[in-house]
């Protein structure tokens, strides 16, 4: 188990070292920042001075050296934008991320894992079919599509709930939702499932012989059994989560990591896309790490393949 | 999401075609039906649109569908901002979302499959090496690498595919290279090493065949999946260019006019989920059918 | 509200720039009459669609950050709302000498600095100045680059000494003038270093810095017994919300008061219920033809461009035939809700002494036709339109596809369609690496008169160029105008130069729009200056409830 977690954690940081190349790479190759950086204006000698005054003047791998030192120190350079320090902008905006998430992942628990305790335990009632065809249009559903039809019908139509930005509690509602959906229906089909085979294990039938109360196996018993893979599949949520949160961000105007990346893009402010890539990544692969590490601590019968797949 | 790696018994012996032939015949319903139209739309969308996808009659802008009060049966959803009709740009749309899905999937699958095979059949070190990449590529947060990829390298067909299929083959190769393993443990792999077979001859002929199956099962599962990652580029701005009537960019374009014309975004999101939730049925009805082991799950 | 966009335009007359103009105005006019005192209270929220460079620092700030930070601070001058005379602000009085190269300012007795940082006075307006010119700076005011000196005689007496005449210099210190981040700051607050000058700005605005959280919102308090005016406003808060549809839906929830909002938009608008206030005279619309300059250097030039030279009379047939294929009427009323003055030159908009009565080209596919044959293109050809997109200016593009649309409909060409980010796009227009590609754009007023943008964006030794074409007549117009101080004079010589522009047929002219804003019922009175592009003037904003 211990060579084990140790062999992911360097992986970890292979994979980490990947991705931060990676962005250097296309930063670099994508054109010079200092034209962006000054008005069209400025003259060659402002130009030069200003490459010097960052590092640019000096050749790829040395400064690829010098922006590997930056990272693992955590000094992710100055916006190009603002000039202001990169991870005082990231930690402006994480928390953002992190808090929708958790949210995210307890509308999706709250609601598929009930739905999916009463489709196992009423197998083959109309209420199964439909908590069915909610699992199977989960998976279908585009979360930006459904983001745009929440919006219009609860923030335009019914104007109920903030359509966008973070304000007030709220504010959390539509997101999460759109965030939680698809998992819902992933905890829904999963709790279904891990109840069926609980259901049939010796020690229910024991249980039920005993003369227990029914909704008390039901809900003591053989969900408490199903409960780990679902716990482990909640940490999973949160990859998916991160994964979909450039996406749900954008639809919400959520001030989170994923927008200060995508819209560090728009502008070219490498220096945030470079840190907002590196900072949401080793989150991702920590997060994929304690996946991998419970899915091996439980070993449970069914393995769930990565998120995304 | 959450789908089970496939444990498959080993075929033997037994044309996989033959058998994919035998399956074909008792096809679901309702994901056959849905994506038998998708495709005729895809194929024949020259002769099925009744308007041009992209010159639109500006005066004729966001009409609502044909049953709506307003709207016309020249237009039967509708028409956009720029005066498109939304079911022309459909069913042209239809055709980009299969294009780019069916190209990353083949060359993902094709990158995945052969990495999967060496790496299965060598061993050692090389599987060893190929898998951590393998892992690594996996534990990539996805959509937002391809997202900083296409819009760095310029919004195009070309590149959406290329970054897809980039950060896609790691699937394959996983699968592939698992179910490479136990078929590699087969008596007649071992009769064809001892009749002096290359190992080339030997994973393409004896073991190739009989990861088709299987390969079938991910690669419908991930078709769906690019389809929806694509979308995703799209609707951020870095997938396929304007005009051209990708989903997620109609579903975007339309985003802005939720207050007066909501069909605009509506429904090329049905059109995406429709063929989504067609091709996840279909991937999850391959997969019972071929492994019928997990069919209760 | 929305009745009729030219009802709301209001008369301007330029009688400001006059040499020697000697302001002895005191505060007196339309602020003075909404002075009674009455305590701030709740929270004014304006939603955006860029903070641009999101930077207090006079030295990166090339414009658009007036969007979010001419709230804290004060100008030198500001702008009359309803004659567009300019009025003191920080400058009690100004004088031009040596012909427009020096500027006197006489500042204003016990201004305050925010925050304990004391009274304003000329060292502050030296340092600010001084470290927004210097070598690298990101600020683009034209001033700052003539810039030599800049002496204090005395502490409320700024001397400003250029290298070589600048009669339009009012305009680049002025609060009423979009994209004009030339504010004064406090010399001791920037003393303190970039990042606490950045992190805690300190200015001397009816509004006091309190945060700032990077891509998302501003905020700011009132400051009482201001000297100008004291908000009615306790709290004010500026929100990045990119998204058109969200920054609508917030404005119709009364979740922000004011939404910048592009007027491609006015329908969403009407349809959300929500009330509009619209600024006249913000922006010039059109698709620039890429190439019609000089060869220099790699990239910049490409053989056998239909639409050039711009002398050649079968490239002038083309680019006719392009405006006359353009449906431009249709694209005023379906892309512009109204808002589009059909013109035939951009910047200038009608009923300005500078504009020349001129008829648009008018709307003719089969005589397009006919000239694309004449020109030897029976079949149009293939090229690249460039759809840039300026934050919360969706507009650009958004016509910008219709015009492609158009022209693929009537004349047949073939159009690759590259949407582009405003900055990536500032790199091609300033090395001019975009010939033969067509550019969807809007050009935003960045002065008073037409020239003032001609000058910057077409002129032949111009650091930037959008307009498509370099002409040495056109180059001799510019300069001629850039010299002259006396308006009128400014006036017939900008009539010439549309004229003479209006026979090239440089571009496909769509015409002047506004720039639009999305109201709650909160807000009562609100004096906008034309053309000022970004919300202004809020602390002038009177409560209704």
């Amino acid at each position: 188990m211990q060579r084990y977690i140790l062999g992911r954690v360097a992986q970890l940081l292979v994979s980490l070292l990947v991705v931060v190349t990676f962005v250097f790479l296309l930063s670099r190759l994508s054109g010079d920042p200092v034209q962006l950086m000054l008005d069209v204006r400025a003259t060659e000698e402002e130009k030069q001075a200003l490459r010097v005054q960052l590092g640019l003047d000096k050749p790829l791998p040395v400064q690829y050296a010098v922006y590997l030192a930056g990272m693992a120190t955590g000094d992710f350079g100055r916006s190009v934008l603002s000039r202001r320090p990169v991870l005082e902008h990231i930690w402006e905006r994480l928390p953002n991320t992190l808090t929708l998430g958790a949210v995210g992942i307890i509308f999706s628990i709250v609601i598929g894992v009930p739905i999916g305790v009463y489709s196992a335990v009423k197998r083959g009632t109309a209420l199964d079919h439909v908590a069915r065809v909610i699992a199977v249009t989960g998976q279908a559903v585009p979360t930006f599509w459904l983001g745009i039809m929440l919006i219009l019908i609860f923030g335009v139509w019914l104007a109920w709930l903030p359509p966008g930005g973070k304000s007030g509690p709220e504010s959390y509602i539509l997101p999460a939702i759109t965030l939680g959906y698809f998992t819902a229906a992933a905890i829904m089909r999963l709790t279904r499932s891990s109840m069926l085979e609980v259901l049939g294990a010796e020690y229910v039938k024991f249980a039920r012989i005993k003369g227990l109360h029914e909704q008390v196996v039901i809900w003591k018993h053989a969900l408490k059994n199903a409960t780990i893979p679902v716990l482990t599949f909640s940490v999973m949520l949160f990859v998916i989560f991160l994964g979909g949160a450039v996406v749900t961000e954008t639809v919400f105007a959520w001030p989170g990591l994923g927008r200060l990346i995508l819209e560090g893009i728009n502008t070219r402010d490498y220096p945030i896309v470079q840190g907002g890539v590196m900072v949401f990544s080793a989150i991702y692969l920590l997060a994929n790490l304690m996946v991998d590490i419970l899915y091996s601590y439980f070993n449970p019968k069914i393995r769930y393949a990565r998120p995304g797949a | 999401m959450a789908t089970v790696e496939a444990q498959r018994p080993v075929l033997v012996g037994y044309g996989p075609l033959r058998r994919a032939w035998g399956l074909a015949r008792q096809l679901p319903l309702t994901p056959t039906i849905i994506l038998s139209l998708v495709i005729m739309c895809a194929i024949f969308a020259d002769q099925l649109a009744p308007h041009h996808p992209t010159e639109g009659e500006l005066r004729m802008r966001t009409k609502p569908a044909a049953w709506a009060e307003g709207g016309s049966a020249t237009y039967l959803l509708g028409t956009d901002d720029q005066g498109r009709d939304i079911l022309s740009r459909i069913i042209y749309g239809s055709r980009i979302s299969l294009a780019v899905s069916l190209t990353a999937v083949l060359l993902a699958g094709t990158l995945g499959t052969a990495i999967g095979l060496i790496a299965g059949y060598k061993g050692g070190l090389i599987d060893a090496l190929l898998m951590r990449l393998a892992d690594i590529g996996l534990s990539m947060p996805l959509i937002l690498i391809a997202v900083v990829v296409t819009a760095v390298t310029g919004a195009s067909f070309r590149n959406v595919i290329l970054v897809i299929a980039f950060l896609l083959w790691p699937r394959f190769a996983r699968q592939v290279r698992g179910e490479t393993l136990s078929i590699k443990e087969n008596d007649y792999i071992a009769l064809a090493r001892v009749a002096g077979r290359s190992g080339a001859y030997i994973v393409w002929r004896h073991i190739f065949p009989n990861v088709i199956p299987s390969l079938l099962v991910v690669s419908t599962l991930q078709v769906a999946y690019v389809i929806l990652v694509e979308g995703s580029l799209s609707f951020l701005g870095v997938g396929v260019p304007p005009p051209h009537p990708a989903w997620g960019l109609m579903i975007a374009e339309g985003r802005v006019l939720v207050w007066t014309a909501p069909w605009v975004a509506a429904f090329p999101g049905i059109a995406m989920g429709l063929t989504l939730l067609a091709m996840n049925m279909f991937g999850d009805w391959l997969r019972d059918k071929l492994d019928p082991k997990l069919r209760q799950v | 509200m929305m009745a009729d966009p030219l009802a709301r335009r209001r008369r301007f007359r330029f009688g400001l720039l006059s040499p020697l103009v000697l302001g002895v105005l005191l505060v007196v006019g339309w602020s003075s009459s909404a002075a009674e005192a009455k305590d701030p209270r709740g929270t004014l929220t304006i939603a955006v669609a860029t903070m641009a460079n999101e930077s207090f620092l006079p030295d990166n700030t090339p414009g658009a950050e007036m969007v979010f930070s001419n709230y804290m601070f004060e100008h030198l001058v500001r702008r009359d709302p309803e004659t567009g005379e300019n009025l003191p602000m920080l400058a009690e009085s100004w004088e031009m000498r040596d012909g427009a190269a020096t500027w006197v300012f006489k500042l204003r007795r016990g201004v305050k600095f925010h925050g304990g940082f004391g009274e304003m006075t000329c060292e502050d307006v030296k340092h600010t100045f001084t470290k927004a010119a210097r070598p690298g700076t990101a600020n683009t005011t034209t001033f700052l680059k003539k810039l030599k000196e800049i002496q204090c005689p005395d502490p409320y007496t700024a001397v400003v000494k250029l290298g070589s005449p600048h009669p339009m210099m009012l305009n680049e210190v002025n609060s009423g003038v979009f994209a004009q981040t030339t504010y004064v700051q406090s010399k001791k607050a920037l003393e303190r270093g970039d990042d606490a000058a950045n992190r805690h700005p300190i200015g001397t605005g009816p509004w006091e810095f309190v945060s700032h959280t990077f891509g998302d919102r501003v905020e700011y308090k009132a400051v009482r017994n201001h000297w100008r005016k004291t908000p009615e406003f306790e709290r004010l808060v500026l929100l990045k919300v990119p998204e058109a549809a969200t920054r609508i839906a917030m404005v119709a929830a009364g979740q922000v008061d004011i939404a910048e909002v592009g007027v491609d938009f006015v329908k969403e608008l009407k349809a959300a219920r929500v009330e509009t206030r619209a600024i006249a005279e913000f922006a010039s619309i059109g698709i620039t033809l890429g190439g019609m300059w000089p060869d220099r250097g790699p990239g910049t030039s490409k053989a056998g461009l239909p639409w050039a030279p711009l002398d050649d009379e079968k490239a002038r047939k083309v680019r006719l035939a392009f405006n006359m294929a353009t449906d431009v009427q249709a694209i005023k009323e379906q892309i512009f809700g109204g808002f589009l003055d059909l013109t035939s030159a951009t910047m200038f908009f009608p009923g300005k002494p500078w504009t020349p009565d001129l008829k648009p080209y008018g709307f003719d596919p089969a005589k397009a036709r006919q000239l694309m044959k004449e020109a030897g293109y029976p079949n149009c050809f293939e090229f690249t339109m460039l759809m840039v997109t300026w934050p919360g200016r969706g507009y650009g593009p958004r016509a910008g596809e219709a015009v492609a649309s158009m022209l693929e409909k009537n004349l047949g060409c073939k159009i690759t369609r590259e949407p582009m980010d405003r900055a990536i796009f500032s790199r091609h227009f300033g090395a001019r690496t975009y010939p033969g590609k067509a550019l969807a754009y809007a050009f935003p007023q960045v002065g008073t008169e037409p020239w003032e943008i001609w000058i910057r964006v077409g002129h032949g030794k111009g650091a930037a160029q959008i307009s498509g074409f370099e002409h040495p007549v056109m180059d001799e117009f510019l300069d001629r105008i850039s010299k002259e101080p006396d308006p009128k004079s400014r006036a017939k010589l900008q009539r010439e130069m549309a004229t003479w522009m209006y026979k090239q047929v440089p571009r496909i002219e769509l015409g002047g729009t506004v720039a639009l804003f999305g109201v709650s019922k909160r807000i009562g009175k609100w004096p906008l200056v034309p053309g000022q592009g970004v919300p202004h003037y809020t602390e002038y904003i009177t409560r209704v409830d």
